[in-house]
């Protein structure tokens, strides 16, 4: 069942996305055999991005685990060559896939030409790599699409398969720096961002975790 | 024409971000200036005239990869920018418009490591090149087409590693023609460059001949250590081939490496750090290409400096084993961001395949001195240290690579244990374990060499990274005797490799008897 999730902050957005995979998602096992909880389609809309890093300081205090650093996160996505040490690079792919930089030279002259287009999209999945059967690692992030509706610039990002634990926050500050970049060129101010985790899941052995996280007994 | 360059470069220098076409031109050209606004037909033509000039000039440059094209602007005006990596600057552009550019090192990150440095607990190894080099890399030797190519590969290879390089499949070399220039050149280079070379031979596909006429080369090599990879049974089809080598290397009492093929068919060779191994499930996995790096980052633990200040203690060894695992993370992340720069030359030699340079690649913890044999340590509390303190390294790494693909960073962090070398590092502490003597083959059977043999297979099969076990081999030289030893242990234990070592012979005469 689609489901609609909308938070002033991005830690209150998180938490009420893992609060409703833990109660409401549905158990399988991964293709690595990892037993996990699902749901499908899932929607949420942070309307202040002003936090936009609290889920991952959140992560960081459990001091078990070190997230990527805030400047590697806005690299992956901002830097413009394929570096080797990553088998994919979002940036790369939105600035330099196949000869085409999707972002300055298409969503931003579009949206300065007409800011209330619908075509100002960001397309990271390439099929020809991607949808390959043996493909281990394969994007992520499938779309970004970005409009400017009362004045403001607002971002969604569809990611087809999404770990709402470890991945989420890093997602929604990757779509930040994204948005930020294209904001200062547009000079409109960053509105709402938008997920849409098609499949929306956590692992067993994120669940001690996630219960600290949301301060569950 | 090329002043008109230059000026551009300066332009953009002084400027510092993105420019287009019209304010290059007007910057360049007083006379643009005072014509853009103009609207009689005459200055419009000019204007033109100029602006495709200047425009022909900035093409040549982003052709030549000095600039990039930024981003279109309005009615279809060009941006520009200078074409710049973090680290670098242009300082002279040449006649053919290609720039010298500077790299910068890399800053070292602060570490949660530092104290135990200080202690002199833990070192980096090269920590100069701790993060822009690889540790060791493998080529594969059946890609190239002769020696010389082969030997075009390396020299690229040299300056991003700083330990070793392994030539695997090296028969595919010897048996195409003689190889001695390329040996000499080889080990030539090492010298200059302080680095080794480990040679992998695969007994089996060798041409008997052509290794022969290199034999007495190979064991003048300083800094070339070859590796004969074979199974036991070939010891014996083998066994006038084996003679000749056996014999060569323990007249001259150079140390005999070899690798049991049947237990390990992926690269297992020996650095200057210590011994370095691929894993056997990722090697059969591996894909097409030409150069794959085997380590990034190495850190070595003095471990009887580590008793000496906290005991055989599990929590605290394992507390230091994730605050390095810690540090190699952030090293990566560095390394990673940057692998573009650090291994262009590996990079540009290995297309298309340059993505998968890093696909099986891990960061070392080395021990020095952790008291395997060693009379006064108890061999079952350090086999359980040890062994704890992996499991939790391999959670973290786990986890760090869950996290990094979770969040559309797919990548590598692996970490693997290994035994450090002496050589390694100057200021380690006095060996303090026990050596392993054999004086012929009743002493491979003697239930107190046989229990050490046993724990060394046990220590061995926790060091995923690779484990130097050395044999000492004492009394006389009997070629026979020797090969027979080295069957019995292929045999009867399951060391993927070991090692001959040959100093402690009586000086007479050798003997195929």
């Amino acid at each position: 069942m689609p489901q609609l999730i909308k938070e002033q902050t991005a830690e209150e957005t998180w938490k009420q996305i893992l609060k409703h995979i833990m109660k409401k998602g549905e158990g399988f096992i991964d293709n690595k055999k990892r037993l996990c909880k699902e749901a499908l389609n899932v929607t949420a809309v942070i309307e202040n991005v002003k936090d936009i890093t609290k889920p991952i300081e959140i992560l960081n205090s459990f001091d078990k685990w070190v997230y990527p650093p805030l400047d590697e996160i806005k690299s992956a996505i901002l830097g413009r060559t394929d570096t080797s040490g990553y088998y994919y690079n979002y940036g790369q792919r939105a600035f330099g896939y196949n000869g085409l930089n999707q972002v300055d030279d298409y969503v931003i002259p579009i949206l300065k030409k007409n800011p209330t287009s619908k075509r100002a999209i960001v397309v990271f999945y390439g099929p020809e790599k991607d949808s390959l059967p043996l493909k281990k690692e394969a994007s992520g992030v499938v779309m970004m699409n970005f409009n400017i509706r009362s004045g403001k610039l607002h971002t969604t990002m569809v990611i087809r398969s999404n770990d709402m634990f470890y991945g989420w926050p890093g997602n929604i500050v990757q779509a930040f720096y994204l948005a930020d970049y294209i904001s200062k060129e547009l000079n409109y101010p960053l509105g709402t961002i938008t997920t849409i985790s098609i499949s929306a899941h956590i692992f067993e052995k994120q669940f001690e975790h996630i219960k600290k996280v949301l301060k569950e007994k | 024409m090329q002043k008109t360059k230059q000026q551009i470069i300066s332009v953009l220098k002084e400027n510092g971000s993105s420019l287009s076409t019209a304010e290059i031109v007007s910057s360049l050209s007083k006379e643009y200036d005072e014509l853009k606004n103009k609207s009689d037909s005459l200055s419009k033509q000019r204007t033109g005239q100029l602006h495709r000039k200047i425009l022909y000039h900035i093409n040549l440059l982003v052709e030549s990869g000095i600039l990039r094209l930024e981003k279109h602007g309005e009615k279809g005006a060009k941006f520009f920018s200078l074409n710049l990596g973090e680290d670098e600057k242009i300082i002279e552009i040449n006649s053919n418009y290609g720039k010298r550019i500077t790299i910068q090192r890399p800053e070292m990150p602060v570490m949660p490591i530092e104290g135990y440095e200080k202690q002199g607990i833990v070192l980096k190894f090269e920590p100069n090149s701790w993060i822009d080099k690889l540790n060791s890399i493998v080529v594969m030797c059946n890609q190239a087409e002769n020696a010389k190519s082969l030997h075009d590969i390396i020299s690229k290879a040299f300056s991003a590693v700083n330990d070793c390089i392994c030539l695997e499949n090296f028969e595919s070399i010897i048996n195409k023609g003689d190889t001695s220039l390329l040996l000499k050149r080889l080990n030539s280079e090492c010298e200059d460059y302080g680095k080794k070379i480990s040679v992998i031979v695969n007994i089996n596909n060798l041409k008997q001949e052509s290794l022969e006429n290199i034999l007495g080369l190979i064991i003048r090599m300083k800094n070339i250590d070859f590796i004969y990879s074979l199974e036991q049974e070939e010891l014996e089809e083998k066994f006038a081939l084996m003679s000749k080598i056996v014999s060569a290397y323990a007249g001259n009492k150079r140390p005999l490496y070899i690798k049991n093929n049947k237990i390990q068919k992926a690269p297992y060779f020996i650095g200057r750090a210590g011994p370095y191994r691929i894993g056997e499930r990722e090697w059969q996995n591996k894909k097409g290409a030409s150069c794959i790096a085997c380590s990034q980052s190495c850190i070595i633990i003095d471990v009887d400096k580590f008793y000496s200040s906290y005991g055989l203690d599990v929590r605290k060894f394992t507390d230091l084993l994730m605050k390095i695992s810690r540090s190699f993370l952030s090293a990566n992340s560095m390394q990673r961001r940057k692998a573009g720069v650090y291994f262009k030359n590996i990079l540009q030699f290995d297309k298309p395949n340059e993505n998968e340079l890093l696909d099986l690649s891990r960061n070392y913890i080395r021990f020095w001195n952790f008291g395997l044999l060693q009379p006064n340590i108890d061999q079952a509390l350090l086999m359980n240290m040890i062994n704890e303190a992996k499991k939790e390294v391999d959670e973290f790494s786990m986890a760090e690579e869950t996290i990094y693909n979770s969040c559309g960073m797919s990548t590598r962090f692996r970490i693997a244990l290994s035994n450090a070398s002496k050589k390694s590092e100057t200021s380690l502490s006095s060996p303090k374990f026990k050596k392993i003597e054999i004086q012929g083959l009743e002493d491979i059977y003697k239930p107190k060499t046989r229990k050490e043999i046993l724990g060394i297979g046990e220590v061995t099969d926790l060091f995923n990274g690779g484990n130097d076990v050395t044999f000492h081999r004492t009394g006389n030289l009997v070629v026979k005797d020797i090969i027979k030893e080295i069957s019995v242990i292929m045999a009867n234990y399951s060391l993927p490799f070991f090692s001959y070592d040959f100093k402690s012979l009586e000086e007479e005469n050798a003997t195929t008897d």
